[in-house]
């Protein structure tokens, strides 16, 4: 998201995105933190913050210039604390950042309407919220992998389920492992679960395998890890259902991607999901567990009409979300705070 | 070549089971149509039946629930202990694979360079055997260092009491191999000592 905001900033201003780590594939595009330009009053620095490190909030402490931060959400730092102390602690410190840097703010925007509370809950007023990063349409434009659909379709003969989340512990991927099976011992519906995403933590991926294993759902379990935008479309294409299964979301886009795909999706009521998804989903109670989400799935595939009006929702949904496309509107706000 | 393009009805997300007819279709259709709130609450209700009739036996959930988070516990328990030993090995590995002995044969004394040829030549074939000698401990160290992080596995995974006895045979074989380990360095100090006098 902040390659697309600096690709618009470019059209009226120099723009460069600078991080405290840079990936090898994306050296030269985004630079070192300690080539950041000079702290001149008239230049602006935007701030994403998702995590915190004190490297960064001993910078931003220093600078003079206009500063604008916007709020990605910080995943509750509790999730982690048994798993990567690490993680942990850098969660905890971007709470205690943006307790400490409230007034430094020039501008502060949210991505969503959940996100904001958060803000207003330390204390935060006059946060401005903008869905931006939802690129609606981003899938929808793609042509796919054929060969991957080819093997899926194999593979999963009478289709499958996916979830797409980075595997971590507060977005329960072990909660579909148990709704597989209960689909498969109690409906009698031998569908497969195809989970996208990186692994983070080694013991929770780990756990995952094993959990599948004792609940004998292993041959119907397949994880691709980190795949391009072209599998990804293929992979939300084919599938007969999405599963948000998280404790936490700030934003969820997943789900709207797999709306613009005609996937239908079955969400827990958690952080900004009720917001973001709206009537374009079926979103169940925040307590839900593997249970209910058996018999959400079950209960769709069993009602086309349902399934038919879901889809339709999330239709409607996904273009209010095309026509809400705040992005200029951001910038605007930003160049507006330089002045 | 033109590519196919593989359509597959079956994988229509907008078709509902197969023994679904058209009558019923068309039924539903006129039916009133229930809220999304109505309808979760109508799989909530359905959920409720099926525990009422022990579909789902008492407490399932928290049940899985916990066996899961134990699971992931005890994984990351044996991911701290045997973090330390894969490092190894690969330090090992490395070191293994960049592993030589070069007896140096050069000198400014004049005649001087003569001697250390000759003298590399007759102890080339005692250097090599030393090295291929640690290259074989270096070997097994890591088949050791495996069959650990292999038993830590079994460990965590299954019950102890099998894993005890595999447990001080390994560390037997463990202890013969630092015993050779620990020769192998007397004797490439030996070689070296050799080496500095000539």
């Amino acid at each position: 998201m902040a390659i697309a905001l600096r690709t618009q900033l470019r059209e009226q201003v120099r723009s460069d995105i600078y991080a405290l780590t840079v990936l090898p594939e994306l050296e030269g595009d985004i630079l070192p933190i300690h080539r950041l330009n000079p702290d001149v009053p008239t230049s602006h620095l935007v701030y994403h913050l998702s995590f915190g490190e004190p490297q960064i909030t001993s910078l931003l402490e220093s600078r003079r210039q206009t500063i604008s931060m916007i709020f990605h959400n910080l995943t509750p730092h509790t999730y982690f604390e048994e798993h990567s102390a690490r993680f942990a602690t850098g969660l905890l410190w971007g709470e205690h950042e943006l307790d400490r840097l409230r007034e430094k703010w020039d501008l502060v925007v949210a991505d969503s309407a959940f996100n904001a509370k958060f803000l207003e809950d330390r204390g935060y007023r006059d946060v401005k919220v903008l869905p931006l990063g939802v690129k609606v349409d981003r899938l929808a434009k793609r042509k796919g992998h054929l060969q991957l659909e080819q093997d899926l379709r194999n593979r999963f003969p009478n289709g499958y389920l996916v979830v797409i989340a980075q595997q971590l512990p507060h977005k329960r991927i072990e909660l579909a492992i148990s709704a597989l099976s209960l689909l498969r011992h109690t409906y009698r519906r031998e569908l497969g679960l195809v989970v996208v995403g990186p692994e983070r933590i080694p013991s929770y991926s780990s756990a995952l395998k094993v959990f599948a294993e004792r609940l004998r759902v292993e041959d119907q379990l397949h994880f691709t890890g980190e795949i391009d935008d072209d599998s990804l479309a293929s992979v939300l294409r084919m599938s007969r259902c999405l599963l948000l299964t998280s404790d936490h979301e700030g934003l969820g886009i997943p789900p709207l991607e797999a709306m613009s795909l005609l996937v239908p999706v079955i969400a827990r009521d958690v952080g900004a999901v009720r917001e973001t998804l709206r009537d374009g989903a079926l979103v169940l109670p925040r307590d839900s567990g593997p249970c209910e989400f058996a018999s959400a799935v079950d209960y769709l595939l069993q009602h086309s009409e349902v399934q038919q009006r879901l889809l339709a929702n999330g239709l409607a949904r996904i273009n209010s979300f095309r026509d809400e496309d705040r992005s200029t509107d951001v910038v605007k706000l930003l160049l507006e705070a330089t002045l | 070549m033109a590519t196919a393009l593989i359509i597959s009805p079956e994988f229509n997300p907008m078709q509902g089971d197969q023994d679904r007819t058209d009558h019923e279709m068309a039924q539903n259709e006129e039916a009133p149509k229930q809220s999304i709130e109505e309808i979760v609450r109508e799989i909530k209700g359905e959920v409720a039946d099926r525990r009422s009739v022990g579909d789902y036996p008492i407490g399932l959930e928290q049940q899985l629930e916990k066996y899961f988070s134990d699971m992931m516990r005890s994984l990351h328990e044996r991911d701290l202990a045997t973090k330390p030993m894969l490092e190894a090995i690969e330090k090992l590995q490395s070191a293994m694979d960049s592993f030589t002995i070069a007896i140096p044969r050069s000198s400014k004394v004049p005649g001087v360079a003569l001697v250390h040829s000759l003298f590399a030549r007759l102890n080339h074939r005692h250097a090599q055997n030393l090295a291929d000698q640690v290259q074989r401990i270096g070997d097994l160290v890591i088949t050791i260092q495996q069959e650990f992080i292999g038993l830590a596995n079994q460990i965590y995974e299954h019950d102890a009491r099998d894993s005890s006895r595999v447990l001080s045979s390994v560390g037997d074989r463990l202890a013969v191999v630092d015993h050779l380990a620990h020769l192998s360095v007397e004797f490439e100090t030996r070689i070296r000592k050799l080496e500095e006098r000539a």
